[in-house]
């Protein structure tokens, strides 16, 4: 395969100043990461030493094996949410080796509100399991939660995607043969207790771990019966009387080292075999990607020059390089593993969208898992493209989206607007992973379009009743829309609202990926088989 | 977590990783790349010659003129010992029987694995065995009476602070 030869400038002006910009984007990045794992008011972490408990980060140091890789997963969930009191949602995921075996980890975060569940809480830890479900990845449950934030209940119990999920999904990765083992470090009480009972496994500490359906005072408030919390789900009760959890422990470390020996029995999976040879690095250094993405997401750019600084040696086999050219499709590799992928380079008109579903059904066929790059506007509009069916040949990318049997992987590089979004496999269409570079916007149109539609339709809507605006209402009108808009639409929003797994500095893109995509080899590829395309 | 090897008494924590060129010695928090090439051990670029006898949990090294004794410890053990054992002071019978021996008395200092009292039960004499290392307390059944099973058969002394 030919190596991208770079047309980059890196002395210029404008390289220079996007790179500052993108290098303040990924250190701001990384200081709001590194304070959701590690920043919690005294008094809690005060709560967890007098509780004799380990910091989750320790937790997870014990758990692991040193020295391998771990990606963790939506690290900044609801970090505009509930006026940012609740980093991470409350909740840790994440993709790591333990005892040699590729794992995925949930665990609840004592150090945040005592481990509550709030509703995206719920739906991290049911993303997680999805991607358990989806890859086929064993999982090891760090349990430490106070249950379910109560003010909140109603966006958190009853709903299809709410808490019953989580044990649904817990039951149906034991029916697919997908181990569990669940780690009590803490309170598991009322649905918290079926996380634990639905495990194949589970570990208890002695002290500090306790499963029951009511705690102590929910039991004096029922029968009047007055229990303590060992006699009513300690660890030697559940292990040596009921049965509901497997191990004692004496130590949180006594629990690690026999949660990793249990994780030690576990048959590991044959892998599905897809095309791989030797890894290499990226010839263009991937910290050039700070100075190729503008400093204004409508500046266009050559995402050629990312696939280069992603793809294993630089190298890429474009497919069709002179059709439908605002759609980039090729094969690269990505840490030795073949990809195919679909990168914008434009909006998308007729040919591209014909050439990416003509595209994605090789790559189906060949058994090669398919990378989306997106930087999307959307689908061509007006009355040409309409005549020539834009949204039919839209529709058939769609078709082919949703279809596909390979595993999708998604980045949003710089920006994921409208309809163009479902042809580029956006969050709707299950990639296995996606996630979102720091400075990209997602939403249904760009925000000034936005503004723009929604005071237009207001000013119409005055000068119906006989009155028309100064500058300065328009003004009034469209700002707050603006801005409102501008929030809603960053990457930031995005991660919070778990629309993606993460926000990833670009440089760290390519060894995310390897991750990813050595996990969703975990799971077998069914044959390829679609609906019916509208030709 | 890490391995945890005893050399001459001393426990140390270790760790053997891959990277892309070989292996990589965690120590702590301290990291080395290590090899090692037929009879050489290489320590970060430094070799030396290196002769191993393995047998079972035991390693013997013989490195720069002295022979060393590595012994890998199971780390359930380790933590298992390091917070005292299971918090258990009842030893209850495990089926109905009747006492054939009462090995200890109260006030007898036991060790994990002690025998505590001989039952007879279903046609098996079973030895009834301390948890953990403690003092006895009481002695609840003497030899020749029958008991139901879960029956409180000894106490040890309760070592909550």
């Amino acid at each position: 395969m030919a190596r991208i030869t770079s047309q980059i400038d890196t002395g210029s002006d404008s390289f220079l100043a996007n790179a500052a910009h993108n290098r303040g984007l990924a250190e701001e990045l990384r200081r709001r990461q590194q304070d959701a794992r590690f920043k919690r008011p005294q008094r809690d972490l005060d709560r967890l030493a007098r509780q004799d408990k380990m910091f989750l980060r320790d937790r997870l140091e014990a758990l692991l094996d040193p020295g391998t890789p771990f990606l963790e997963l939506s690290t900044l969930a609801a970090n505009m949410a509930y006026d940012g009191d609740v980093p991470g949602a409350g909740q840790m995921s994440g993709i790591g080796i333990v005892s040699g075996r590729e794992v995925i980890i949930h665990a609840d975060d004592a150090s945040v509100k005592g481990g509550a569940w709030y509703p995206l809480s719920v739906k991290k830890i049911i993303r997680t399991l999805d991607i358990a479900i989806e890859n086929r990845l064993p999982v090891i449950h760090l349990c430490d939660s106070a249950g379910g934030f109560l003010p909140l209940q109603r966006d958190l119990f009853a709903d299809r995607y709410y808490a019953g999920r989580i044990f649904r999904n817990q039951s149906i990765l034991s029916k697919m043969g997908v181990p569990q083992l669940s780690v009590v470090l803490g309170h598991c009480t009322a649905g918290g207790a079926y996380i634990p009972a639905l495990s194949d496994y589970s570990v208890i500490v002695r002290g500090t771990g306790a499963i029951f359906l009511g705690g102590p005072p929910l039991v004096k408030a029922a029968t009047g019966e007055e229990v303590t919390v060992e006699e009513l789900g300690g660890a030697d009760m559940h292990t040596s009387v009921s049965g509901t959890a497997d191990y004692p422990a004496a130590s949180e470390a006594h629990a690690f080292a026999i949660a990793r020996e249990i994780v030690g029995q576990w048959t590991v999976a044959d892998k599905t075999g897809i095309d791989w040879i030797e890894p290499e690095e990226p010839y263009y250094d991937p910290q050039e990607l700070y100075g190729i993405l503008p400093r204004d997401s409508r500046t266009v750019f050559d995402m050629r020059e990312l696939i280069a600084r992603i793809a294993d040696g630089s190298r890429f086999h474009e497919y069709q390089p002179a059709y439908g050219t605002t759609l980039i499709c090729g094969y690269a590799r990505i840490w030795g593993y073949k990809v195919g992928i679909l990168a914008n380079n434009g909006v998308l008109f007729n040919d591209s969208s014909l050439k990416g579903a003509h595209f994605i059904q090789l790559c189906d066929k060949n058994r090669t898992p398919l990378l989306f790059l997106q930087n999307i506007t959307g689908f061509m509009v007006g009355k040409e493209y309409e005549r020539r069916g834009i949204s039919k040949d839209g529709a058939k990318l769609i078709m082919a989206v949703s279809g596909a049997s390979v595993p999708k992987f998604t980045i949003n590089c710089n920006g994921a607007f409208g309809a163009g979004v479902y042809g580029m496999s956006g969050r709707a269409f299950d990639p296995r992973f996606m996630f979102t570079w720091p400075g990209a916007g997602t939403s249904v149109m760009g925000a000034e379009q936005a503004a723009n539609v929604l005071s237009d339709i207001k000013i119409r809507q005055l000068a119906r009743e006989g009155r028309s605006l100064s500058e300065e209402e328009i003004a009034a009108i469209r700002e707050p829309v603006l801005e409102d808009y501008k929030r809603e639409q960053s990457a930031y929003y995005a991660t919070s609202e778990l629309w993606d797994d993460g926000i990833l500095d670009p440089v760290d893109t390519r060894n995310a990926l390897g991750i990813c995509i050595s996990a969703a080899l975990n799971a077998p590829i069914e044959q390829p088989h679609y609906g019916v395309f509208r030709l | 977590m890490q391995h945890m090897i005893a050399i001459e008494d001393a426990l140390h924590r270790v760790w053997l990783s891959r990277d892309a060129q070989g292996y990589v010695l965690h120590l702590g928090a301290q990291q080395w790349p290590v090899a090692l090439d037929g009879t050489a051990l290489r320590v970060a670029g430094a070799a030396s010659p290196v002769t191993i006898a393995v047998d079972g949990d035991r390693v013997y090294v013989h490195i720069d003129g002295a022979a060393h004794e590595l012994v890998y410890q199971s780390p359930i053990a380790f933590h298992a010992a390091e917070a005292g054992g299971p918090a258990e002071d009842m030893v209850r019978a495990p089926m109905p029987g009747s006492v054939i021996a009462t090995p200890v008395t109260a006030g007898d200092s036991v060790a994990a694995g002690d025998t505590l009292i001989v039952i007879e039960s279903m046609k098996l004499e079973t030895a009834v065995k301390a948890p953990r290392d403690g003092v006895v307390e009481t002695v609840n059944f003497a030899v020749g009476q029958s008991f139901e099973r879960d029956a409180l058969l000894v106490t040890l002394a309760s070592q909550e602070g």
